[in-house]
Formats: C-alpha cells, structure tokens, sequence
C-alpha cells in the first residue's frame, strides 16, 4: 500500500487540471480494466458484475494555487479549493518549476527565482511522503489516501456490479455529476477526507488519527442514509460516526435520478489544506477493507 | 444604436419581458423560442458542429418588498449590489416606469456610528412622493421590480458608460453575429434570464440544445482603479476582452479557450486574461449540463460593475465582437 500511496503522493492533481493524477491511476489499473473519461475528465471504471449497480466515488483533486498577476519572478495567485498557503511553503508549477511562498504588506506570493509563471498556470504544495510509524505526512495526503483506499477496493476480487469514478475539480465545487448519465446503480458511497479533531488542546476528540473511517452521518452536501451506514457500522472494521462541517464529494451526486442511496465515510485527516496533511496508515487500510467487505 | 437600446431596455431578474420582446424583434431568420424559465432561445440553422453563444439579458435591480403606511416603499436588491451604490439614486419602478428616489434618515440625525458605516438597504426606502400607503398602492405593487435610470453616454478617450452593460454588451455583440452567416457550424445562441440571481437560466437553455460548443460572453469586473493595487485590478479597461482560466464555478475547457486566444493573436486582436479565479458566470452550468459541454468565457472589462453606471471602453467591445466573428468563421467550423 505504501508503495500506491507513494506513486500517487508524487503525482500533482491541482483542481481544474486533473489529467496527471488521472493517468497515474489509469496505470494502476488491470490492463483488462473497462475505463473511461466524460467530458469533464472524470475518470469511471466499471467492473460488470451481478446485481444493481454500485457506485464508489471520489475526487481525485486537490487543493491548489492559481497564478493571477506575474511580476517577473514573483507571482500573485489565487487559493482555490481549501488551500492554506503560508511563507516558506514550497511549491512545485505547472510544468516543473518550484518555488517558496513568500509575503509582503500586499499580501502572498510565489518566488519562483529567475523563473516567470504564466496567468493560469498552478502550482501545489511540493509533493513529499514521510512516514512515521503508522502516521504518514504530506501534501493533501487525506485525498490520496482516499484515492488509495479505492484503488485498493477497486483491485479487489467482487462479483457485485461496481463503477468506481474518480472525480475533477470537487474541491472547487465544480464536480459535475453528469457522469451519472453513464452509470446505473442505486448505491453510491462517497470516499473523502474528513478532519481530526485530535490535536493536543481539544477537549472532545470524535476524530482521531488511528480511530477508523470516518461513517459521515451528515456533511456539508449530503445526509447519508442510515440503513446504508448503519451496514457499514455493522462490519467488523473500525468505524465512528462523524458529523461534519466539510463539503464532501457525493452531494450533487446523491440526486442524480431524483436521488440515490448514498453514504459518506472518510478518512481522518489533520492540517487539512495545509503544506502538510497527516493520516495513519491504518485507518487507509481500514477504509479500503471496509469498501472490500462491502463489495463482497 | 444597438447597444444603447439595449441598456436603455428594463430586465431585472425574473422580470425579463421588456428586454426579451425587444431582443426578439432585433432577430429575422431565424427559429426564436421562449422558453418557461425566460430565456430567449435562437437557432440561426446551418450544418456542422453545434455551438452556443450565451449572454444573460436579465440585470440587477430592486424588487418592492413593502409599502409603510407613510406611503414610502420598503425594497430588496436582486443580484449582487452593494447598498453603497444605491443611497440617493433614481429609480424606476414596474412596468409603468414610476419614479422613486432611495434615500435614508437625513445625516443630522445619525448618530456618529452610523455616519461611519455603511447604510443598510433595511435601513433605506423609496420615496415615490406617495402620500399614504393607499396613494401609492394605487401606482405600486409588492413585487414590482425597480431599475436604474436608463442612459448611455460616450465620454473620454473611447468610453462608454450606461446602464445594464452587464450583459447587454454580451447581448449586443451576439445578436450583432447572428446578421453573419457562418458556414460549417449550426450557430445557436440564448439569451438567458435570471443569470444574476443564480444562473438559473441557462442549464435549461443548455439542456434543450444540447450544444457540443459553448461560449458564455459577459461582462466581468475591471477594478484598474485609484486605489486597487495593480494585481487587484483583475482586468484593464482596454486591453481587448478576457479570457477566463477559471472562476468560481467554473474551469472552462483548455482546449477551447486555445482555439479562440489563438484566433485572437493570428488576426491581431487585443485580449487579455482575467486575473483571478473569483466571479461566476453562466458557464458554470453549462459546462455541467447534459454529459459536459466544453465551454469557454469571453468577457467585456466593465468599470462599476452591478451599479447604476457601469463603464466599458468601445475598442473592447468592438475586439470582442470582432474576436467571435472571426473564431466563428475561421476555427469554429474545425473543431
């Protein structure tokens, strides 16, 4: 697994520019896997098996800088989709050039040296996996995790009827679910991050690194259907119910048909948005195992 | 002029009647059709790929939400305006046109802190010269929409100020290209309502033509003025129309906004990019509707956007209408 994580922690995946990552995963897939890309990039795999159709989502993007006002080799941006730049922050751009987030009485931006960046051109927190134990650390490293824990799921044996879909641009709000239009299936789990609360001051820790998969009774864009999460719940794998404040990834999804049955877990994550994301290895594990178990 | 009868023309959101009958009797030889939702949809015909032109005809304005028993009118604004901009302005209310002045509590009888904040539009009314709630019943419904004064006027080195630039210069170029015959492609365009409210008019105009192009052409924010520091001006008044990389809501489609800047450099009309991933336009639902319509945005560099005077400069205008002209007829038809 640290190996998949790894491959796909080196792979940037800014929102609005997603064919990197999508092709990063198209190589982890089996060569007879039946795949293909809408209009929008979206990324859908489909294994035919029996039964109504399953639907195992995620975005496969992340946080990012948009350049807006280059001046030489300092170029003001915008953050899009979560993202929490700070000075001294390296970055990789589009097209390979670093840089340092720097600040002046203006305001942030990037140092790129020498080197000029173009209007629209992105730049995301530099890729980096460190581990420590069971905890690993890097950039946007709660969506890799979860784009991990579906590839784990997805090169499972099942013989249930699953679309596994990886998603653009959900950071930014922009996801079309349009791909549904592909798809038939009455069940949609949605695979995100979701944000520990197990930092040393906290008073009530209900999301720890360590604790599971997040069950999300409630986010920001969808309510789950109790009957489908109290089945996840009942597996034998680490779970805790989470509400939470974060917009996940399966909202507009989950009215695709005049509405489907959905879900949304996650995996915990701490610095969300950060240069930095930390998860444990173990609730990746725990997530991709319950998927499996669930597809069995 | 075109354009000045078109800013001239009243369309709050959602009350878009005035502006949509005058649009439709500026357009001959072609398929119009009005659709529930208030968009305008135009198809000028022809063989080839499908492309959608979009312009959101409807503008910001004021909608009458009460009536006090001293006759003075209570109101909400539609779309996005600051109240700023509203304090002591004209307007004109519903289909009869009757005017009204904003106003507030005389400044000698605010207290300090109120001077030194920004007045409320709760704390505004309308004055129409109404004596008592039955007088200005009598001209006056709740619900009536109310518009700033109409007028354009050229000034300065090539400027054009008016009312409802926002996006009535969109409409103006679109119906300006459909006078043009473009072989190769089938040429649709939809003049879209309720863009300012939420863009709730065009995923329904997206869905019935089912596009396989879109191209929204609007009117964004230019703010290359004293005070904003230069890489907050997001647009310059002049620099030619703008390209957007990405907004709010939507991440136009790479391949498209090539094809069009390249039309753009091998014909040498000026464009620019736009300088932020802020604002929304109606690409944000076209690009989502039926299984993802590749979209791009063109837009007009506007001074004082969502005020009564909005600002643009002609050669902007006339670049944006040249710049689809010639992407229409000369790289369109590849695609």
């Amino acid at each position: 697994m640290k190996s998949m994580l790894y491959k796909l922690a080196m792979t940037p995946a800014p929102s609005g520019s997603e064919e990197k990552i999508c092709e990063t995963i198209i190589s982890m897939l089996p060569e007879s896997a039946k795949w293909e890309k809408d209009a929008h990039g979206t990324l859908i795999v489909h294994k035919e098996g029996e039964g109504d159709g399953i639907v195992i989502l995620t975005a496969m993007d992340t946080p990012c800088l948009y350049v807006t006002y280059p001046e030489g080799g300092f170029s003001r941006f915008s953050a899009v989709g979560g993202a929490k730049p700070s000075e001294g922050m390296s970055v990789v751009c589009q097209g390979g050039k670093k840089g340092v987030i720097g600040k002046d009485e203006k305001g942030l931006y990037i140092d790129t040296g020498h080197e000029t960046l173009e209007i629209g051109q992105w730049a995301v927190p530099t890729p980096s996996l460190e581990t420590i134990g069971n905890m690993c650390f890097g950039a946007s490293m709660g969506r890799y995790s979860a784009i991990c824990a579906v590839i784990r799921a997805l090169l499972s044996d099942t013989k249930k009827d699953v679309w596994f879909v990886f998603a653009t641009k959900s950071n930014i709000r922009q996801l079309s679910p349009s791909f549904m239009q592909k798809i038939k299936a009455n069940v949609l789990i949605s695979v995100d991050v979701s944000g520990a609360n197990d930092a040393p001051a906290e008073k009530t820790v209900f999301a720890a690194l360590g604790g599971g998969t997040a069950l999300r009774v409630k986010d920001a864009g969808m309510i789950s259907s109790l009957p489908l999460l109290e089945g996840l719940e009942a597996a034998p794998y680490k779970t805790f119910r989470e509400v939470s404040i974060l917009r996940g990834t399966g909202g507009d999804v989950q009215k695709a048909y005049g509405g489907i049955e959905s879900v949304s877990i996650g995996i915990p994550t701490r610095y969300l948005g950060h240069a930095n994301e930390m998860v444990a290895l173990s609730d990746i594990e725990n997530t991709a195992e319950l998927l499996k178990y669930y597809l069995k | 002029m075109l354009l000045k009868d078109l800013c001239e023309r009243s369309g709050v959101s959602g009350d878009e009647k005035e502006i949509r009958d005058f649009i439709k009797s500026q357009i001959s030889g072609c398929a119009c059709l009005e659709d529930t939702m208030g968009n305008l949809l135009v198809s000028k015909g022809g063989k080839g790929k499908r492309i959608l032109l979009a312009a959101h005809m409807d503008e910001v304005g004021l909608m009458i939400s009460g009536i006090e028993d001293n006759g003075f009118l209570r109101f909400k604004t539609v779309g996005g305006i600051n109240s700023d901009v509203l304090l002591g302005k004209k307007v004109y209310i519903g289909k009869d046109k009757v005017s009204g002045i904003i106003g507030v509590c005389a400044v000698h009888l605010q207290s300090k802190a109120q001077r030194e904040e920004t007045i409320k539009e709760e704390n505004m009314y309308i004055d129409i010269g109404a004596l008592d709630r039955e007088e200005a019943e009598k001209v006056v419904m709740l619900g009536d929409t109310a518009v700033f004064p109409p007028h354009y006027e050229e000034f300065g080195d090539g400027l054009i100020d008016a009312k409802a630039i926002d996006d009535r210069a969109g409409c103006a170029v679109i119906l300006r290209l459909l006078k043009n015959t473009y072989p190769g492609i089938e040429l649709v365009c939809a003049f879209t309502a309720q863009e300012e409210v939420g863009t709730r008019g065009a995923q329904a105009a997206a869905e019935y033509f089912r596009p396989d192009y879109a191209v929204v052409v609007e009117s964004t924010f230019c703010s290359d003025i004293f005070p904003t520091e230069p890489h907050l001006h997001v647009t310059t008044l002049g620099k030619g129309p703008a390209v957007t990389f990405m907004d709010r809501v939507a991440t136009p489609d790479r391949a498209l906004i090539s094809s069009i800047t390249l039309a753009a450099k091998e014909n040498d009309i000026p464009w620019q990019q736009k300088r932020t991933a802020g604002g929304g336009t109606d690409a944000g639902v076209i690009m989502r509707a039926v299984e993802g319509i590749p979209t791009a945005i063109l837009a007009l560099p506007c001074r004082n956007l969502h005020s009564p005077s909005l600002v643009i400069a002609k050669d902007d205008y006339e670049s944006l209408y040249r710049l689809l002209d010639v992407w229409l007829r000369t790289v369109a038809p590849s695609l």
